[in-house]
């Protein structure tokens, strides 16, 4: 069961992650604060958990990884999504909509909602 | 997919290579992310300090997430074993005392229950130099329960052609046979061989050391037949096994060609030395009632199962008792038994069963001392360790960094162990060399005992690693900065340390009892004496081949008489017999109900029993001690006599007279024997250490001597007393007047004096005692260094207390008392659980093989001679383990310690 959890926290934030660099490439720190942003500190998790993600997702493709500059001129590893994180984009959308639906209609079936 | 694969392969390779480059950009990375939150709290208002703070807690653990992260790049595990591996490497190098000395123990563990698992594996799984397969089935018909009887080489045919179920029939007719090199008989031996099927080798699937095995055609008659022929024949005869293949030799009178010769310790299935193929078919046509016996062997064909050839040979069988009653009648049904297990009698059971329980006992010892050893080299690391935890290693790695330390040693351990495999199985092949145990002269390392020292190293690293990884686990930072001492004396686990110590000095006294007494029968034979010249005595086991004796006579005596005429002509020599004891002293074991005596515990009693010629006892130079000696006058027809030693006198009728009283030799069958006389010990006494030890020797040393008119006689030994019996000329002429009067007489074995014979046994004791010896010694080192280790850590813990101690005025003497007092009472308990676990094997031994009552105070008696002088052994060594950290703890500055704080 923790492991279950693990791997749909980790879906989620790849997902997430992918949903920022959609509209622009940026580097961690903004992601982070981006996501918490958008989510209204809704998806508030330890930052550093980003990495991991980050990392995974370089592995698989589906982003980029180039040292950089930030807007503040900082040195800073700035990621892009690649064409293949793109179409995956909407693959993990569509499969993240089917579940929350699922979930929503269990529980309004329960009349928890 | 096949796209994703190959991208992540490839970022697996990349991240091999790109390593340490990804680690810097990781770091960096981290760093900015911590900047940039610092600089957001800063500018919310807090201080640096704070802000640094909040920024990390926000961040979360950077070495978890650093973990995390390294994953994802691929091979991170096996990368992280490889660091881990060449960090215990480094540890291994840092740390080299601690790391020798469990490398030594490791090694001297695994090398030793290696031997013994070899040994136990050799025991299990061959005989005569082969090993089997399991579904090789014995097949014989089956009289009562648990016995079996050849089948005659008609049935034989008969279920080879017949059976379905099983294939690969092998008939297997042992005989003996005169070996001897054309125009040379007068050289020749008397061998062991084997008339075989001539896919007989299959069985084994052992190839020849020069030429070839049969083939289907060298079955069929030939003028000149084929054989193969051993190591022993091949050492005996020729120069070389080469030499050997393609010789013209004689069997008997049969002219025969060598084809093949065979390695060395090959004599499957019972000692034989030469092979010869048949296909039986010199019998076709012969009557089915004079068909003779064979061994056969069958492999169950593929497909089919035990129960199911087992109603296959069933119907076949009462088939065979309807068609021939005559022949048949009493055999409906076939006994099928694995062939392997023919070879496994209950005694190689016991030792089979010992040598595994001894390679487990060695290495749990082993396992112990390396315990105590990485605990040691653990403490010593609690500060890293601790450090590592406290930058948010997890627990998982820390555990799994002491267990690889524990690997790193056990691997290397192993290494050497093997070594040590290699070198002690060789010396026992050296040892058994030079005695006809077939099977069991080639100990070497097989693919199952190299399998054997993996799984032993991975066990005991592992094993040795678990708990002090644990510890080692839980140990945190905060203790550590608290107080130095305490903070590495966290790794000590004090009553687990002390079970331990416990336990490898019991198991260790165990091992060295059972070392000790493999010693006890080299003392005994360096001091045995005989009650006769054993050199004047001349010794020769024969086959004596009556119904080819060219004289009048057909029976044993008047062979016997012929050839005493002919032994007494030989100058020099004085007097001859003939018995069928085994070196003219050893009897044939058998059970014997003694007139009036009825109850059960009688009825079970044994003795040797002898069949002698009237003069044997002139060829000891003895004469009875009261009563009468044979005959010639006492017949096949006259009333059964027979004399007894003084130990049967003494202990079926003790305080009374022997004489006149009868016994039976096969309680409710055969006629009464009536003692006529009592003649002296001829055996060496045996030396004794309790009266309970006695009284078993006693029952087993009875001797029952019967006149061989009145009892079979086959294959006896020949007694001639000479004087200086070793000379040559006697053997000579020994053996030219059993050619002359009995040719067809085959010499089993050699033509030895009872002084030459005893020196063979003397040899084999010693090499047994030599093999104890290196086994004791092994275990005592492991011992020394395991307590060495363990006094050696503990004291290092204590040496701020000892400072303190010494600084306030404690003395040497309470400095070293203190140091070793708390292992006194280990080392006491393990001495004492080791006595007490030897007395109750002992126990055992009387419960298991004693027909008499041991007492508690007789069993004492007859195990101190051995407890006292190994327990001896055991504090001397404990002592001189204890030694070394004594001393230093005794020299320890109390200024220094302090200083050091």
């Amino acid at each position: 069961m923790p492991n279950q959890k693990k791997d749909l926290l980790q879906g989620t934030l790849d997902l997430l992650v992918l949903s920022v660099l959609s509209t622009g490439p940026n580097h961690g720190y903004r992601i982070a604060r981006r996501i918490e942003l958008v989510s209204q500190d809704a998806l508030k998790v330890n930052q550093g958990s980003l990495y991991p993600a980050l990392h995974r997702l370089v592995t698989k493709g589906w982003i980029t990884a180039e040292w950089g500059l930030t807007e503040t001129k900082r040195k800073a590893r700035i990621y892009t999504l690649t064409e293949t994180g793109r179409a995956q984009i909407k693959e993990e959308a569509s499969s993240w909509v089917q579940f929350s639906q699922g979930v929503t209609a269990v529980l309004q079936t329960a009349d928890l909602i | 997919m096949g796209r994703s694969l190959a991208r992540r392969l490839a970022a697996y390779f990349q991240s091999l290579f790109r390593r340490p480059t990804k680690q810097s950009d990781l770091d960096e990375e981290i760093q900015l992310h911590i900047d940039e939150l610092t600089e957001e709290y800063i500018a919310d208002g807090l201080s640096p300090a704070d802000a640094r703070k909040a920024a990390l807690k926000r961040f979360g653990s950077v070495e978890w997430i650093k973990d995390d992260t390294r994953e994802s790049w691929g091979m991170q595990r096996f990368l992280d074993t490889l660091r881990d591996f060449k960090f215990g490497l480094r540890l291994t190098v840092k740390h080299s005392t601690s790391s020798v000395l469990a490398v030594v123990v490791l090694a001297l563990g695994i090398g030793i229950s290696t031997i013994l698992f070899t040994t136990a594996s050799k025991l299990r799984d061959t005989s005569g130099g082969g090993d089997l397969d399991d579904r090789q089935f014995l097949v014989e018909w089956e009289v009562g329960k648990t016995r079996g009887e050849p089948i005659s080489i008609h049935d034989f045919l008969h279920l080879r052609n017949e059976v379905d179920s099983i294939e690969n029939f092998i008939g297997i007719q042992g005989a003996k046979t005169f070996f001897h090199l054309p125009s040379q008989k007068e050289d020749g031996k008397v061998y062991r061989m084997a008339r075989t099927s001539p896919n007989f080798f299959d069985l084994t699937q052992e190839q020849p050391e020069y030429g070839r095995l049969f083939n289907a055609q060298d079955a069929d008659d030939a003028d000149v037949r084929p054989i193969v022929v051993s190591y022993s024949v091949v050492s005996q005869f020729f120069d070389s096994a080469k030499d050997a293949v393609g010789t013209e030799v004689v069997l008997g009178d049969q002219p025969c060609v060598i084809i093949g010769a065979m390695p060395k310790g090959f004599a499957f299935p019972e000692f034989q030395n030469i092979w010869m193929p048949t296909d039986w078919s010199e019998f076709d046509g012969a009557l089915r009632s004079e068909s003779p016996r064979v061994r056969v062997t069958g492999r169950l064909k593929p497909g089919f199962i035990q129960p199911q050839a087992q109603a296959e040979l069933d119907t076949i069988a009462a088939n065979l008792a309807t068609e021939y009653p005559d022949t048949n009648e009493n055999y409906t049904r076939i006994r099928l038994s694995r062939y392997k297990d023919q070879f496994i009698d209950d005694d190689a059971g016991v030792i089979i069963g010992l040598a595994l329980f001894g390679s487990a006992l060695v290495l749990a010892v082993a396992c112990a001392n390396v315990f105590q050893i990485v605990i040691a080299r653990t403490a010593v690391r609690s500060h890293e360790l601790a450090v590592r935890r406290s930058l948010g290693a997890r627990r998982g790695n820390v555990i799994w960094q002491v267990i690889v330390d524990g690997l790193t040693l056990s691997s290397a351990g192993a290494l050497v162990g093997l070594g040590i495999a290699a070198v002690g199985l060789d010396f026992l092949s050296d040892q058994l060399v030079l005695f006809e145990m077939p099977g069991l002269h080639t100990f070497q390392l097989t693919p199952s005992a190299i399998a054997f020292v993996l799984i032993a190293a991975t066990l005991s690293g592992v094993v040795s690693s678990i708990i002090p990884a644990w510890r080692a686990s839980k140990i945190q930072a905060f203790d550590i900065l608290k107080d130095d001492t305490k903070s590495s004396g966290s790794i000590y686990i004090g009553w687990i340390a002390k079970t331990l110590v416990v336990s490898q000095v019991m198991f260790s006294t165990l091992l060295l009892f059972f070392s000790m007494s493999l010693l006890f029968p080299s003392f005994y034979v360096d001091s045995v004496k005989l009650p006769f010249d054993k050199d004047s005595l001349l010794t020769v086991r024969v086959g004596l081949g009556l119904g080819e004796y060219s004289g009048e006579n057909t029976d044993v005596e008047g062979l016997y008489t012929d050839l005493k005429n002919a032994f007494m002509e030989i100058p020099g020599v004085q007097a001859t017999g003939l018995t069928t004891a085994q070196w003219g002293l050893i009897g044939e074991n058998k059970r014997l109900e003694v007139e009036g005596r009825t109850d059960d515990a009688d009825a079970r009693l044994s003795t040797q029993l002898v069949v002698a010629s009237p003069d044997y006892l002139d060829a000891f130079g003895a004469r009875p001690i009261s009563g009468r000696a044979l005959t010639p006058f006492d017949t096949k027809d006259s009333l059964k006599v027979c004399m007894v030693n003084p130990a049967f006198a003494n202990f079926h009728f003790p305080g009374e007279e022997a004489i006149g009283k009868r016994i039976r030799i096969k309680p409710g069958h055969d006629e009464w024997i009536t003692i006529v006389g009592v003649v002296p010990e001829m055996s060496p006494e045996i030396p004794t250490t309790s009266q309970a030890e006695a009284r078993m020797l006693e029952e087993v040393t009875t001797v029952v001597i019967l006149p061989f008119t009145q009892r079979k006689a086959e294959s006896p030994t020949l007694l001639i007393k000479a004087d200086n019996a070793s000379h040559s000329r006697y053997r000579t002429a020994v053996r030219e007047a059993l050619q002359k009067i009995a040719p067809k007489s085959q010499i089993q074995g050699s033509i030895l004096t009872m002084g030459e014979r005893l020196d063979i046994v003397s040899n084999f004791i010693q090499s047994v005692s030599r093999v104890g010896q290196y086994f004791g010694g092994a275990i005592l080192a492991m011992s020394i260094i395991g307590l060495y280790s363990i006094i050696a850590f503990t004291t290092s813990q204590r040496r701020k207390e000892i400072g303190i101690r010494m600084a306030v005025g404690s003395n040497a003497w309470g400095i070293a008392k203190s140091v070793l007092k708390p292992w006194f009472a280990a080392i006491a308990a393990g001495l004492s659980l080791a006595a007490i676990a030897y007395y109750a094997l002992s126990s055992l031994q009387y419960l298991l093989f004693s027909t008499t009552d041991v007492s508690v105070q007789e069993n004492l008696q007859s195990v101190l001679p051995l407890v006292i002088p190994v327990i001896g052994i055991v504090i001397v060594a404990s002592l001189f383990s204890m030694a070394l950290p004594a001393w230093r703890a005794i020299k320890i500055q109390p200024m220094e310690v302090i200083r050091m704080e």
